[in-house]
């Protein structure tokens, strides 16, 4: 048996309740000496034994009484074979496909999760490209849950797919735009950038003194003609070079991608880190930077602060390589026994406990209790009639 | 007839340790009120005159001496000793109830408080209780080692009340007096057929039956555990509703005493602990006198 609002189970204090009012209501008789008890009529004795047996029944009524309320409360829910045996016959089955297959598993064992008692499965229907699924994926699913995989189509063998735009400088030093395509094969990868008619937009301009001017443009000239991603709408840039980059004024952080790009710029120059300072100056990032623009190290910076303005792509949907069968074998897996439901099931309206039996039998004691009450009264008002007759007398 | 001197209530006199002076407060209190000795004897030697007092017995009034001296003189004897009591007293547990002023304290207190009085008109008294045995004799010595024998009884266990009024009767002797002070509660067959006995044997036999309002009235509230005295078995019992029953039992017991005894020719008198001593013991000794 298991409890669906088990809190309730600490209403089960409140037997202490009766008990008390038992134990006060009904003190131990205070012991008289008497000269001789030959005048005390045996059934007089009998009674009052009587009494003490139907105080102590009706004690354990109301106990009774309380402790079946609290379980009622607490909705008990009895694993009766025949219940186990629907349970185990149901499966409840799900289905995840389309493109992030891992985001669809743990959006699966989720939605099995407030479903009601069965046992559980989950079908992936894909291609399976290879790194959509990984063994830690099929690992963060509970092991009751069955894993079936079904392939749906083989992956084609050779594709070109678009990789977004790159920017470069012409001969003459104008920035322009290009496409860049990706080649994809079962046995090799090529990329390609197609010219895309169109003007390039400068999304990272460089603050510097005068005198630095002409080498921070030739440092930006040499960046563009190693070619950099076009930057994600929106998202500009700042260069200021100055001898201590403490002292120019930037705000911190405020957008993630800001703080992508900073981790970026970080990782691509791993010099001396009081070097740089990243901030915000309203929507543009700012990186003050005590590197000369004649220095080695500024055009890296350049291409790096370009890379980081660069939206994520993701081509692993593009894969021509699958997942190999014998993977998604050991993958595989039966769904185990229903598993029990949880303690809120009820709320939910997956699953009805037992605790409307347990109410019919509070309502019944209940009954008992009043019916023991009623008769204990009619006993002692029988008993004091003749005492009120002789008051009268 | 009117009482001289205001009751004593019993349980004031319970506190009074000494009870010699216990019993000589319970006899000034009662012979007060008496007009003659309720011990007659069966002679008397003139002792001396005194002045008369309006009460006094006129048989007694020297009218000689009212002739020659036209005052009025009435003559005073001594009674011979010609009478042995003998006051048998239970001791049994069941007299120990009430605890506070028991059965028990009263019946000793009446019982020095007759053996005070007879002693005090020349009488032979003596006391018979359980294994303690006090022959019955005069003088003032002996009311006090019978009021020292009195003092060191305490109740306990059950008692054998024909053995003690056989012993009572077969040791007075010739014609007496005996005192039974007891409730009467210890084999009440063969009480009677021992005061039965006695009586044949030519004594006086006068029941003085003791007892306490709360054992009459059964007057508890809800349930008590009542623990018998004698036996020390208890029982539970809700005291209400067994009310009634019990004190038409005890009614029924007391009344069949006091006919059996009345029935038998012994003077019975029913002793409750709350009347003061000195006037149940009046109303004893007046019911003697008729």
């Amino acid at each position: 048996m298991i409890w669906l609002n088990p809190i309730a189970l600490l209403a089960l204090a409140a037997v202490a309740a009766p008990i008390l009012i038992h134990l006060f209501a009904h003190r131990r008789a205070p012991r008289v000496a008497f000269p001789t008890l030959r005048f005390v009529r045996p059934a007089r004795m009998a009674s009052v034994r009587r009494r003490a047996l139907a105080d102590g029944l009706l004690l354990l009524v109301r106990a009774a009484i309380v402790v079946l309320a609290a379980g009622a409360v607490a909705g008990p829910l009895v694993m009766t074979p025949a219940r186990l045996r629907a349970w185990n016959a149901t499966t409840i089955r799900t289905t995840v496909d389309g493109a992030d297959l891992r985001g669809g598993l743990v959006r699966a064992v989720a939605w099995l999760d407030d479903q009601p008692p069965g046992r559980r499965e989950i079908v992936v229907r894909s291609p399976f490209p290879l790194g959509a699924l990984s063994a830690v994926d099929a690992d963060a699913v509970p092991p009751n849950i069955g894993l079936r995989f079904e392939r749906t189509s083989e992956l084609t063998t050779s594709r070109t797919v678009p990789a977004g735009e790159v920017l470069t400088v012409d001969r003459h030093g104008v920035p322009i735009a290009l496409r860049r395509e990706v080649v994809l094969d079962t046995g090799w990868t090529s990329v390609r950038d197609v010219p895309a008619n169109a003007p390039g937009r400068l999304a990272v301009e460089i603050v510097s003194d005068a005198a630095a001017r002409a080498a921070a443009d030739a440092a930006m000239q040499e960046a563009l003609a190693l070619r950099v991603p076009v930057p994600a709408a929106g998202r500009t840039a700042r260069i200021v070079v100055a001898d201590d980059p403490a002292t120019v004024d930037a705000a911190p952080l405020r957008t993630p991608w800001m703080a992508d790009a900073e981790a970026r710029i970080r990782r691509d120059l791993p010099g001396d880190p009081a070097s740089l300072r990243v901030g915000a100056a309203a929507d543009t990032l700012l990186v003050a930077t005590n590197i000369a623009p004649t220095d080695r190290a500024f055009v890296p910076l350049i291409h790096s602060v370009w890379e980081s303005l660069a939206a994520a792509t993701g081509a692993s949907g593009e894969e021509t390589i699958s997942i190999p069968d014998a993977q998604l074998r050991a993958w595989t897996r039966d769904a185990g026994p229903a598993a029990l439901p949880r303690p809120d099931a009820e709320r939910s309206g997956t699953v009805r406990g037992d605790r409307r039996w347990v109410w019919g039998a509070v309502l019944i004691l209940l009954a008992v209790e009043a019916l023991m009450r009623r008769s204990s009264l009619t006993a002692s008002s029988l008993a004091e009639a003749p005492m009120q007759e002789d008051r009268v007398a | 007839m009117k009482s001289a001197e205001p009751a004593i209530d019993p349980a004031s006199l319970a506190g009074i340790a000494d009870l010699e002076l216990v019993a000589r407060i319970v006899v000034e209190g009662l012979v007060s009120g008496l007009h003659r000795s309720p011990f007659h004897g069966y002679s008397a030697e003139f002792s001396q005159y005194r002045h008369y007092r309006p009460g006094d017995d006129l048989k007694y009034v020297d009218w000689k001496l009212v002739a020659r001296t036209d005052r009025v003189y009435t003559k005073q004897f001594r009674e011979t000793t010609n009478m042995a009591t003998a006051i048998v007293l239970d001791t049994s547990a069941s007299m120990a109830f009430p605890e506070a002023s028991s059965k028990f304290r009263y019946a000793v207190m009446a019982s020095a408080a007759l053996a005070h009085l007879i002693a005090r008109q020349g009488d032979a008294v003596g006391l018979v209780a359980r294994d303690r045995f006090v022959a019955p004799r005069t003088g003032r010595v002996h009311l006090r080692s019978l009021l020292a024998t009195l003092a060191a009884l305490r109740p306990h266990d059950v008692w054998e009340p024909a053995e003690m009024i056989r012993r009572a009767a077969e040791r007075l002797g010739r014609r007496g007096l005996i005192f039974v002070l007891s409730d009467l509660y210890d084999d009440e067959e063969r009480t009677m057929v021992e005061l039965r006995r006695a009586a044949r044997m030519g004594h006086e036999i006068v029941v003085l039956q003791v007892m306490s309002r709360p054992e009459i009235e059964f007057s508890y509230g809800r349930d008590v555990e009542l623990v018998d005295l004698e036996t020390g078995r208890s029982l539970s019992l809700n005291a209400p509703s067994a009310r009634r029953e019990y004190v038409d039992a005890v009614s029924a017991f007391l009344e069949r005493c006091r006919s059996r005894a009345t029935s038998e020719g012994f003077q019975y008198t029913l002793l409750m602990t709350d009347t003061p001593i000195e006037r149940a013991l009046r109303l004893v000794l007046l019911a003697r006198q008729h």
